[in-house]
């Protein structure tokens, strides 16, 4: 018995060679991620994202960025936030695996970036347009914002993490579920998944 | 002793001279890059993702998560004076947190299961342990915090160096500890071979009165030391929450959190201690009452448990060294 579970011990730290190394306990920060598919027509043209931090990472933000300690960001504030703390997410395609047709889309860039001190944490607000412009009714789009690192859990926002904006198009709706398909950190985390469906199929 | 000591100093030394080697953990908000395309080939799911394990698992962590974003709004509460409860809430949420964080992937439960594993020991030796593994985690948090000034922005750009010396200090001085534990064992083994008599009572053997005592006094020692080194390195829930705490003016708020953090740990380190204690005293009792077998069996287990926690020494050593590779 007790030869059994050290020999199971060591098996399962030996087989899960992975789980040491969150002795460094991944995730570090959290992200709760709101999603807009903004609409031009019937047709998805950009995706406005907005990403509340945790409390800690926001305070640790505040910190760092809050140069004059008004508890709130200034344009030159913000200005350095994004060149410090978002510019290179670019090389992370903003986190943001958008499928259309089965294409994963490359961003050129992110719009509109703005960074905002809010109940004690930081709430960052950015537009990612798409090179173009995407048929939901006739091609199928789904939407995982996750960190390949899995230094960042990115979750949804809990009462309303997908929102439309100008769909003239026939209605969305989406489904949430957990990619089993594309799993991250060694295949231990399934990232959710955004499946959206508009008109009748 | 005298030759563990040396052991862990020639450990450390070599520690020290391997630490510069080692690069921290990338936050991708503020640079790295993500893993090449290569490296990454399409993913399977690993056997690790299912079953119950990773089902366990993964409800730990959901958990913790909740735990510690909730811990997280009431800092900023009690920050803000909004809330009176605010306190006790969150010391209760840290609570949870310290259960559920050691139960989580850690060495620090393993290093005290295989030690009970391999060692006979009262039942309150489990619970010294985990208390000692607390006491230690809570100066630990609050001195790297106060005294090695880590501050939020070397938290930032992801693990600050100092958080990796510690840790790669706390897991070289297991290993070697390990190591300490084997030699004894191969020492007992001998010193059992020349003794005819056959004591029936497992693992304190042979010795005469003083001796027996010189073994107990070492246990506790060999405890203690595991203890210590084991509490070592502290969560970042704990140092996170000293940082909040310091950065908001609410100190002794945040040193009570991070002591709830360390309750919660030795609770829960405790429980695994004293079940392994139970789980070899029924495991010697089923073996055999006839003392020669028995006394294989645990002499069989005090080499089993060196081996492992010199393993998971080792294993967190090279892992925390590498946790950067994986980072990016």
């Amino acid at each position: 018995m007790g030869r059994g579970r050290f020999t199971a011990a060591l098996i399962l730290s030996l087989f899960f060679g992975v789980l040491p190394r969150s002795g460094v306990a991944h995730p570090h920060v959290w992200i709760s991620n709101v999603a807009t598919f903004v609409f031009e027509g019937d047709k998805i043209v950009a995706l406005r994202l907005e990403w509340t931090f945790d409390e800690f990472y926001g305070a640790m933000m505040g910190e760092e960025f809050d140069a004059n300690r008004d508890r709130r960001f200034d344009a030159a504030e913000i200005a350095t936030i994004h060149d410090k703390a978002f510019a290179n997410l670019k090389s992370f395609n903003y986190f943001t695996v958008f499928r259309a047709g089965g294409q994963t889309v490359k961003f050129e860039g992110a719009e509109n970036f703005s960074a905002e001190i809010v109940k004690g944490t930081v709430v960052y607000r950015f537009t990612l347009p798409l090179p173009a412009p995407v048929d939901p009714a006739t091609e199928k789009v789904s939407l995982s914002v996750h960190d390949p690192t899995y230094y960042i859990e990115v979750v949804l926002d809990r009462v309303d993490p997908v929102r439309y904006e100008g769909n003239k198009g026939p209605p969305c709706h989406f489904a949430i579920s957990e990619d089993k398909e594309n799993p991250i950190w060694f295949g231990m985390v399934f990232p959710l998944h955004v499946a959206l469906t508009c008109g009748g199929s | 002793m005298r030759s563990g000591r040396a052991l862990i100093v020639a450990v450390l030394v070599a520690l020290a001279v391997v630490l510069f080697a080692a690069p921290a953990a990338a936050n991708p908000l503020t640079g790295g890059k993500p893993p090449a395309e290569a490296a990454s080939p399409p993913a399977a799911a690993s056997p690790a993702a299912s079953g119950w394990y990773a089902e366990f698992w993964r409800l730990v962590r959901n958990l913790q998560r909740e735990a510690s974003r909730q811990i997280g709004r009431h800092m900023y509460a009690i920050a803000k004076g909004e809330s009176p409860t605010a306190l006790l809430v969150g010391m209760g949420l840290a609570f949870l947190y310290g259960v559920l964080h050691t139960l989580g992937p850690g060495h620090g439960k393993m290093v005290v299961a295989s030690y009970f594993l391999a060692h006979d020991a009262r039942i309150g030796r489990g619970l010294m342990m985990g208390l000692k593994i607390a006491v230690t985690h809570v100066i630990s948090a609050v001195a790297l915090v106060w005294l090695a000034d880590i501050t939020f922005r070397k938290m930032l750009g992801g693990s600050p160096a100092e958080v990796r010396w510690v840790q790669l200090a706390s897991y070289a001085s297991i290993a070697a500890i390990g190591v300490w534990m084997f030699y004894r064992a191969v020492r007992r083994s001998f010193a059992g071979a020349g003794d005819g008599h056959g004591h029936d009572s497992c693992a304190h053997d042979h010795a005469p009165a003083h001796g027996h005592e010189h073994n107990a006094k070492q246990a506790r020692r060999q405890q203690s030391l595991l203890a210590v080194t084991a509490g070592l390195a502290p969560c970042t829930g704990a140092l996170l929450i000293m940082l909040y705490a310091l950065a908001n003016g609410i100190v002794l708020s945040g040193i009570l959190l991070v002591a709830c953090i360390s309750a919660g740990m030795a609770l829960a380190v405790a429980a695994i201690g004293i079940f392994c204690i139970l789980a070899r005293q029924a495991a010697l009792a089923a073996v055999t009452r006839d003392s020669r077998p028995r006394r294989w069996f645990a002499s069989g287990l005090e080499y089993l448990g060196a081996v492992a926690i010199t393993g998971i020494g080792a294993l967190f050593f090279v892992a925390t060294m590498q946790g950067t590779v994986v980072a990016g």
